[in-house]
């Protein structure tokens, strides 16, 4: 079985791999960042540790979220770095058989097929299945040469 | 002869053939997702598959609009995937001979068939739908 962490952003529902999350947050200020990158919200202060906050709507070029008294911070562990993204909502985890994840490449056309992310069913709602690699290694790249 | 589920967009014909056909639903709610191509209007479970759903509006270069509950969804398969299809308004199963259809292609009001091929929708002019 894989183990997913639910949550909307923007009106998509999304999955990610729950052993990549190390902790949530109610929304808390991010500060503007020090390192000026358009991947970047801000910083948000982990316990003293300023951790980088990342722009999932700009990856996938829609109009930034705004943070508000309900948004969440997701914390995820990735090679060994701290990084945060903004939910909206988180929903909680889900379970699903490795194939129930289907991948985008399997239904969009032909053309459209460079999208590593897969999509799964659960309790009747689609849910977006993350590929967080291709998503943070991406924006993490960018954070280390700004 | 030639089976095709005929369908409008506006004012404007469009004929599947009847082979490529699953069902017809009722429009619903569709789900987004980042990165969505602007030809898709969105992703649909259909009873725990989720499909992609094809707005014929833009395949056709037509004018947009929001969906409908009077809409329909045409549910369509090559024999590998199965795709929704967008449309406002359904007729109905007509059958033609080949010579009508071919009459038909004269016309320049002709309606154009759909085709499904590489998990997409294309648009085809009835003669060369005929010429294949």
């Amino acid at each position: 079985m894989l183990e997913f962490l639910t949550f909307e952003l923007n009106d998509t529902r999304i999955a990610l791999p729950v052993e990549a999350v190390s902790s949530i947050y109610e929304a808390v200020a991010i500060h503007p960042s020090k390192i000026e990158c358009p991947g970047i919200l801000g910083d948000f202060n982990l316990h003293g540790e300023m951790i980088p906050v990342l722009n999932l709507d700009r990856h996938w070029k829609r109009l930034a979220q705004t943070t508000n008294l309900d948004s969440q911070i997701i914390v995820l562990n990735y090679s060994q770095n701290l990084v945060a993204i903004i939910a909206d909502d988180v929903k909680g985890t889900i379970r699903v058989q490795p194939e129930a994840v289907i991948a985008l490449n399997n239904i969009l056309p032909q053309g459209y097929n460079l999208n590593p992310h897969g999509l799964t069913v659960y309790d009747n709602e689609i849910y977006y299945v993350l590929d967080l690699e291709s998503v943070l290694a991406t924006q993490m790249d960018e954070l280390n040469h700004a | 002869m030639h089976e095709l589920l005929m369908l409008a967009i506006d004012s404007t014909v469009f004929a599947v053939p009847t082979s490529y056909l699953v069902e017809v639903l009722p429009a619903v709610a569709l789900s987004s997702m980042p990165h969505q191509p602007e030809f898709i209007s969105g992703l649909m479970n259909l009873r725990g598959e989720v499909i992609a759903v094809h707005d014929m509006r833009k395949h056709a270069g037509l004018i947009a609009k929001e969906i409908e509950e009077t809409d329909k969804i045409v549910v369509a398969t090559d024999g590998k995937i199965k795709l929704g299809i967008l449309v406002d308004k359904i007729d109905a199963v007509q059958r033609f001979k080949e010579e009508q259809l071919f009459a038909q292609s004269l016309s320049p009001r002709a309606f154009r068939i759909i085709e499904l091929k590489d998990r997409n929708v294309h648009i085809k002019d009835l003669q060369d739908y005929l010429d294949d």
